[in-house]
């Protein structure tokens, strides 16, 4: 019995050796496209390095990530106070639009959220394949916060880390496009992305904007009647107040 | 066989019957759906957010499932004595040992199972589609509960107590998931000793990263490994089981 048992413990441990060695060689480490010990790489927010820190040694690194983007909505969601009185009297923009939900106005995302940027980095440095974070941050800071090279340093991080995802190629050039007033080619990049399955709903809602403003209705009411059908979001009521406005918009020519 | 059977069986049914694996189960089960509940922070991600946050939750009950019955398995029985009533009839120790080890995994993935189908369920009524990848995560959690479960009873053997032994299986744990880090620790050693050392316990420690399937996902990450890192689980564990046989066999009553 004595034998056997050394025998046996002799025959795992060969196994043990072989499949070490086997996935030494084999397994790639997935996050190692991004070593935060690299200066370039590390976590922005010092605030939160120790919860990041704790949830990479914990091998939860995709669920830290979901915190700081949570973290990254609420910051983008709650409205700034100085934004706020700026933004209240916007009368003059739109007529009817209802003041009881003024941060989900015409300039809905605007202000100055100078975080914003870090707050990305910081959930895509944690999870380098989370593309969503991605793209909302790059098309807020560009188009909602006219950071346009704030929101192509995100994308430029994104196509380091992920250059297989053509996505990240498309908005950069709409941002340039943007950045280099080319209406016609920014709204056509824009129009390729929506139709996309993973396009967030801000980036409709930001290109039925542009083709409200250049006098688009048809097409605007189409985005937001998909925003719409896409059930409850943060966009839903909004997008029918947007309906129902170009509508009567549309009756009245 | 009948025998390890026979004891897996019974081992099954004392930790079945336990409070504490209740309690964990359904702790888990609430915490699932407040995670349905609270995926509505995640915005247009709240499906991420259910799945990565149920997995883990998942995993992490399953692991102080098995942490706490594990570690007081053989001890509790040595301490009140009972253990004779067993060790008096013909039954190899070993046989003991293999049941008792078999019982205790088996009734962790148990309530493991519980717990993913009603996490699955939560997914599919928000509209996920099912993903292979979701499969390799649960099959990769299992193979890390059989690790743990393998050093938990091989811990309980090797100390005097109880709270020693989960400590040290949860240190074991922890350390599991820092193997890149200490990758990178043995590549920054300055003298050759350290770096020996640091080679020598890299080795020791499980690799649980190679389990850590549900932090990869969403990365494209290649399963070629996948199969080898299987048969990498069950030597070690059964590395550990053979070692408790050992240790068990050289105990004296």
């Amino acid at each position: 019995m004595k034998l056997r048992t050394y025998l046996l413990l002799a025959f795992f441990l060969v196994l043990y050796l072989a499949t070490y060695l086997y996935l030494e060689k084999n397994f790639v480490y997935p996050f190692n496209i991004v070593d935060i010990s690299k200066p370039e790489n590390k976590l922005p927010v010092e605030k939160y390095l120790l919860l990041d820190l704790t949830g990479i040694v914990f091998g939860v690194r995709r669920i830290s990530s979901d915190i700081a983007w949570i973290q990254v909505l609420q910051y983008y969601g709650t409205p700034e106070e100085e934004f706020e009185k700026s933004v209240h009297n916007h009368e003059y923009e739109d007529e009817h639009h209802h003041h009881e939900r003024c941060h989900h106005g015409p300039n809905f995302g605007g202000g100055k959220y100078y975080d914003l940027l870090k707050l990305c980095q910081r959930t895509v440095r944690l999870d380098p394949y989370f593309y969503y974070a991605y793209i909302y941050g790059s098309a807020s800071l560009a188009w909602n916060l006219n950071r346009d090279d704030e929101g192509i340093k995100l994308l430029d991080e994104g196509i380091k880390n992920c250059p297989k995802y053509w996505q990240f190629y498309i908005y950069k050039m709409a941002i340039i496009y943007k950045k280099l007033d080319k209406y016609k080619n920014m709204v056509y990049l824009l129009e390729k992305v929506v139709k996309e399955q993973n396009c967030p709903l801000m980036v409709k809602a930001i290109l039925a904007n542009i083709y409200k403003k250049a006098g688009e209705y048809q097409k605007s009411l189409q985005l937001w009647s998909e925003i719409y059908k896409s059930g409850m979001s943060e966009y839903y009521f909004f997008a029918k107040e947007q309906i129902s406005e170009i509508k009567k918009i549309l009756y009245s020519r | 066989m009948k025998k390890i059977f026979s004891i897996a069986t019974y081992t099954l049914r004392q930790n079945i019957r336990n409070r504490v694996y209740y309690i964990l189960v359904f702790f888990a089960v609430i915490l699932i759906f407040v995670y349905f509940i609270l995926s509505v922070l995640g915005g247009e991600e709240s499906l991420r957010i259910i799945l990565d946050f149920g997995l883990a939750t998942v995993e992490f009950f399953a692991l102080l499932l098995i942490i706490f019955s594990g570690v007081s398995l053989i001890l509790e029985e040595i301490e009140s004595k009972t253990i004779y009533l067993v060790l008096v009839r013909p039954i190899p120790k070993w046989y003991y040992i293999t049941g008792r080890y078999i019982g205790l995994v088996l009734s962790s993935y148990i309530g493991m199972i519980i717990m993913y189908l009603i996490h699955c369920a939560i997914l599919f009524y928000k509209g996920w589609s099912f993903d292979i990848n979701y499969l390799y995560a649960v099959i990769s959690s299992f193979m890390k509960i059989a690790i743990i479960g393998s050093l938990a009873v091989f811990f309980s053997l090797f100390s005097t107590s109880s709270a020693s032994s989960l400590v040290f299986t949860f240190f074991l744990w922890l350390l599991g998931h820092f193997t890149s880090e200490i990758k990178f620790l043995i590549k920054k050693a300055g003298t050759p000793l350290l770096k020996i050392l640091l080679e020598i316990f890299y080795f020791i420690i499980p690799n649980l990263q190679y389990f850590n399937w549900r932090d990869f996902l969403g990365s494209g990450i290649s399963s070629n490994w996948f199969f080898i890192a299987f048969f990498y689980g069950v030597s070690y564990s059964l590395i550990f089981l053979i070692l408790s046989i050992i240790l068990f066999n050289k105990k004296e009553f």
